[in-house]
Formats: C-alpha cells, structure tokens, sequence
C-alpha cells in the first residue's frame, strides 16, 4: 500500500466508503438504478455517511460518473480511497462488505467487479479467512 | 404504494428525485410515481396510469414471493409498529434486487404490504407474519439461508439491534429450520458488515 498522504490532502473515511462502494457499482461501466438506489441508501444509514446531505454523496457520484468510461480514472479512485480508509479493521471488513455485496446488487457479480473485490481486499489487508467468510455469506443472500 | 411513516417520506422522495434524475428513461415513465412505484419497470409502472385492480390474493396464494417480502417486512418491523427510515429505505432496496422479487409489480408490492399489515392488526409481535410465511415457504436449496441473511441486513440497517430484533432473528432462525453454525456465520458478516463508523 501507497503511503497515506498529508492530512489535509486526504479523503474523509465517509469519502473513502462511499467512492468503494460507488466505484464497484461503476467499474463494470453501467450504473443500473438498482446499484445507484443501493449506494444511496447504504448512503443514508451507514453510521459514518448518514449525516451526510444527499447533494454531498450526489455529488461524489456525479464526479465517478462522468469518469465511468475511464477505466484508469476509475481506479485511480479506488487506489485512493483505499489509502485513506481508515486503519480500524473492523471498518476495513465492513466496508468490504458492503462491497461484495454491491457487487451483487444487478444480480449478478462480473469479472471486472471480481478484480476490483481482489484489489481491495488485498489494499485494505483483510485476512483470507475473513474474506471467505463474507464472500461465501453474500453469494448465499444473493442467491436468491 | 401505501402512505410510509411521516419521517421516512422525505428522504424516500428525495432517492425518488435522485434516482429519476438520473435515469431519464425512467424518468418520463415513472413521472409522478414514488420511487416504490418506479423500480418494477414500465411495464407494471404504466398498469398503475391505466388503474389496474389490485390484484386478489385469494386467488394469487401465497406464493415463495408473498413469503420472502413477508419476512424481511417482519424482520424491519420487528422492534416497532412502524418502519424506521432506514428500513424502509432498505426494504425497498432489497426488493428492488433481490432475485426472488426484482420482478414483482407494483401493484402486487402493495398488495402484499397491506395483506402484512392486516395480518398483524392488534397485535404486538410479528410471529403470526413470520409463522405463516415460513409454513409457506418453498424447500429450495439455499433460499431459507439467503432470507435470513436478507433479514439480519435488514435488522441492522439502523445500526442497533435491540433485543426484540435480536429475539427475532433468533425465532427466524429456529423457523427456518437453521443449524446453529450457519446461523451465527450468517450473523458475524452481517454484524462486521453493519460495523462502518466514524474513523478510530
């Protein structure tokens, strides 16, 4: 991992969430209603983000939306907020969570939303045993 | 779609103004409905301009649809009579993509809301809902793993389980048929999923 950069330079860990949790809903180039709704409404009740104004996430997803076709773009996004995610690794496994489920939420989870679940597991330095644990629970609810 | 609680309806139209925003297609076809009414398509969304009946559950029964929406409605009820803003909201997302109801219309959405509601009129626990939708349920590989992983979700969408909630995971779990490992491997990803908090 990148060393994380000066402080006012950095994302806010409310920032760092919602980019990783947009940009899985992104990376395979299509924002289907049901992946935006589920961005926003993690949005609204995930503790770090619920006191955010729509407009502000609004805004975040206006910004990786017009950079979607840009596959670079995009993962320079990631790349960032996975440097300035917080160390607490019980928010590293959550966040990561969240998504493997995003990556299920149209359905169906595609290579490139497989690629950047590697990623961020390997840049958030979440255990093997814990990421097989929330890989095997979101595949089971999302099986039907 | 049935009034929500006075707290949950303007966050829910203002998902309702983001989402039409930014999908315009659905934007000139779900104009003027609710975001429950615009994430079941045109199709269904058109039968709602036109007036379509409500359809009878008399004679549509209970189906594996009329079960699942009937769980994850008791788990985000289960600590109150009415739904919290962010059940509701997730309510509505998980049914948007869950699927074993992606596909359901609208109309059969509110059908099906107002049949739970009825069926738990007086009383004070959601068991009846829980006891009659899993003597319904369809014996599918997986499916009483993925509702009640759907229904934890749901129960920690706002960020606290109390003990009532915690009480009825537990009831769901012996309903479902659950054994116990896999009972509480689904309950620790929940729990570390629903953990994102401020920075430590």
């Amino acid at each position: 991992m990148a060393p994380a950069r000066p402080a006012a330079q950095r994302w806010s860990p409310a920032r760092c969430q919602f980019t990783l949790i947009a940009v899985t809903a992104l990376i395979d180039r299509q924002l289907s209603a049901d992946e935006e709704f589920e961005a926003l409404a993690l949005g609204a009740r995930a503790l770090t983000m619920h006191e955010l104004s729509l407009e502000t996430t609004q805004g975040w997803m206006q910004e990786l939306i017009a950079i979607r076709t840009n596959q670079a773009a995009i993962w320079e996004h990631a790349r960032k907020a996975t440097r300035d995610f917080p160390s607490d690794p019980s928010m590293r496994r959550a966040i990561y969570a969240h998504c493997a489920d995003m990556a299920f939420a149209d359905r169906q989870e595609k290579k490139s939303e497989r690629r950047l679940l590697d990623f961020i597991a390997k840049d958030l330095r979440l255990s093997r045993a814990d990421r097989q644990k929330i890989d095997a629970v979101m595949a089971l609810k999302n099986r039907h | 779609m049935a009034a929500p609680p006075a707290a949950a309806a303007p966050q829910r139209d203002k998902f309702d103004a983001v989402i039409l925003d930014r999908h315009p297609r659905e934007r000139q076809c779900f104009r003027g409905l609710t975001l429950g009414d615009a994430m079941f398509g045109l199709k269904n969304a058109l039968a709602l301009f036109v007036g379509a009946p409500a359809p009878d559950l008399g004679l549509l029964g209970r189906g594996k649809e009329w079960c699942v929406l009937a769980l994850l409605y008791a788990a985000a009820r289960s600590d109150a009579d009415t739904l919290a803003p962010e059940e509701e909201v997730t309510l509505a997302a998980l049914a948007m993509r869950t699927p074993t109801l992606f596909k359901l219309s609208p109309e059969l959405y509110n059908t099906y809301l107002a049949d739970y509601r009825e069926l738990l009129r007086g009383r004070n626990s959601v068991s009846a809902l829980v006891e009659a939708a899993c003597a319904s349920l369809p014996r599918q590989d997986g499916l009483a793993e993925a509702i009640f992983a759907q229904c934890a979700d749901m129960v920690m969408a706002d960020r606290e389980v109390v003990s009532l909630e915690d009480e009825f995971l537990r009831d769901l779990a012996s309903e479902l048929r659950l054994s116990g490992s896999k009972t509480r491997e689904i309950m620790q990803v929940m729990r570390w999923k629903n953990e994102l908090r401020e920075a430590g």
